[in-house]
């Protein structure tokens, strides 16, 4: 049986769906069988971050209302054979899915992949719910600042106060501007940490790459030179169980700060 | 508090009338009758259905009550056993809202009716409340957006950034401790105090809120002892 994870947030605009984008093509560049989930129905984005819009042809709730079998609903990636994405229905909305049908779709999808990761919609209502009907994991994406880092708390708290018993919660801090860390003006990821009380999968740094690869349909973790694609592919081999160092987001004015320290130039 | 006659209109089944349990029934017909008389035409040709709780009545009993209820030109149209319809279905409602709330925590914890200190032993998070008539000790943190609200103290061994309202049926002697005190806002009794807006000379050390002066002041706990 594969692994059913979740990326969700509570807020929108952190990056939810750039992290499924990456996360999954990183997964299945590691040789892992996967399928990418669009759990946002009405809103779906994932396709065209993918850049898979137009094969659509069925989507998650033809599948679930019987209109069409799961296999012909899969669309194969452009470049790697072993990802698959099911896109959401845009002409839909949220509750026309249930929870029950989420939970046996899921399980039927982690019967035949190694890792299905699903796209959760913003907000906490019906949409989310579905969404983390059948998921195990949990990867919530926070980026750092208070009105996101409030959400993902009460998140968190939704995800634990489930009957069922599943896996922890994992987060990913996203767009992190490592200078602006340094000067103080951003949260500190420690205290974040701190308030949220969860183990830390990644760390992304901002990086224009992810806007240039969202609008080409070809995720970042393609790009040798984009920090949050490398960011992406540690997060990747972290959840096949690999210990892999948290990136250091210094930039090159600090390394050249180190290196001062180091031949006893700086004072401080 | 002694309990009294409850007059309500509904609807649809006119008037209800609600007999507290605690009075004998000589003194409750007394009660009844002055009540409509105070009304005076107030309540003239109106319909009402009488609850009389748990007690049980008489066939005479019965027509006491009918006889009052002529006498102020009113119609009887049931005697109905049972409390309050709208005090029992407040109670179940705010039971389900607060289990809804409280996610893995059992509904019947958070509404202990005892005085005992309940404890919690979890982090509260955004969103999820504990209430109790009693003292809360709390083994984890409060984070913004979550609240706790006890009838006696709050005690949080860990850091309280969220909503604590101590003594919340009045007692203004009933104070807020926490190892690290950061609360979004406080409240004791019927005092609202809140954070300063430039957060600065935080203490590191654990603090007490109570109400001195009708203000609510920090001090550590050694500074506390009354």
């Amino acid at each position: 049986m594969g692994q059913v994870i979740v990326v969700t947030s509570g807020k929108g605009g952190v990056g939810k769906t750039t992290t499924t984008a990456n996360l999954g093509t990183a997964l299945a560049q590691l040789g892992n069988k996967v399928v990418l989930l669009d759990a946002d129905i009405g809103l779906r984005n994932l396709d065209v971050v993918m850049g898979l819009e137009n094969r659509i042809v069925y989507d998650l709730v033809d599948v679930i209302e019987g209109n069409a079998r799961l296999k012909q609903a899969l669309i194969k990636d452009k470049r790697l054979d072993t990802l698959y994405l099911l896109a959401a229905a845009q002409t839909r909305e949220k509750k026309d899915v249930k929870p029950q049908q989420m939970r046996e779709l899921t399980e039927q999808l982690a019967r035949e992949f190694d890792y299905v990761v699903l796209d959760c919609p913003a907000g906490i209502e019906d949409g989310f719910k579905n969404a983390i009907a059948g998921a195990q994991k949990a990867i919530i994406v926070c980026n750092p600042e208070v009105s996101s880092v409030r959400d993902a708390d009460r998140v968190i708290g939704l995800w634990d106060a489930q009957p069922e018993s599943k896996g922890p919660a994992m987060l990913i801090v996203n767009r992190v501007r490592p200078k602006m860390v340094a000067r103080g003006d951003m949260l500190e990821i420690d205290d974040m940490l701190e308030m949220l009380a969860v183990d830390l999968l990644g760390i992304v740094p901002e990086d224009e790459h992810i806007i240039v690869s969202t609008n080409r349909g070809e995720p970042a973790v393609y790009h040798t030179e984009s920090k949050a694609g490398k960011a992406y592919q540690n997060i990747a081999r972290r959840l096949t169980g690999e210990q892999v160092p948290i990136m250091q987001l210094q930039d090159d004015e600090s390394i050249w700060a180190k290196f001062k320290r180091i031949v006893g130039l700086s004072r401080g | 508090m002694r309990q009294d006659i409850v007059i309500r209109g509904t609807t649809r089944t006119g008037l209800v009338i609600l007999l507290p349990d605690d009075l004998e029934f000589g003194v409750l017909i007394q009660r009844l009758r002055e009540k409509l008389a105070q009304a005076g035409r107030f309540f003239q040709g109106a319909e009402a259905t009488v609850q009389v709780g748990s007690r049980a009545l008489s066939a005479s009993d019965q027509d006491a009550i009918a006889r009052i209820l002529d006498e102020a030109d009113m119609a009887l149209r049931t005697v109905t056993k049972g409390g309050d319809p709208v005090a029992e279905a407040q109670a179940a409602l705010k039971a389900a809202e607060q289990s809804r709330h409280s996610g893995t925590l059992p509904a019947a914890a958070l509404l202990a009716e005892s005085e005992t200190a309940m404890v919690v032993t979890r982090t509260l998070r955004s969103g999820q409340s504990v209430r109790h008539q009693g003292d809360i000790i709390v083994l984890g943190d409060i984070n913004p957006g979550a609240e706790v609200v006890a009838s006696g103290h709050i005690v949080v061994m860990g850091a309280l950034r969220g909503v604590a309202h101590a003594g919340c049926t009045g007692n203004t002697g009933a104070f807020v401790a926490a190892i690290k005190l950061r609360p979004t806002q406080l409240r004791i009794a019927h005092v609202i105090g809140r954070a300063p807006d430039e957060q600065d000379n935080l203490q590191t050390v654990p603090e007490v809120a109570r109400v001195r002066d009708g203000m609510i002041v920090l001090e550590t706990p050694t500074e506390s002892k009354r």
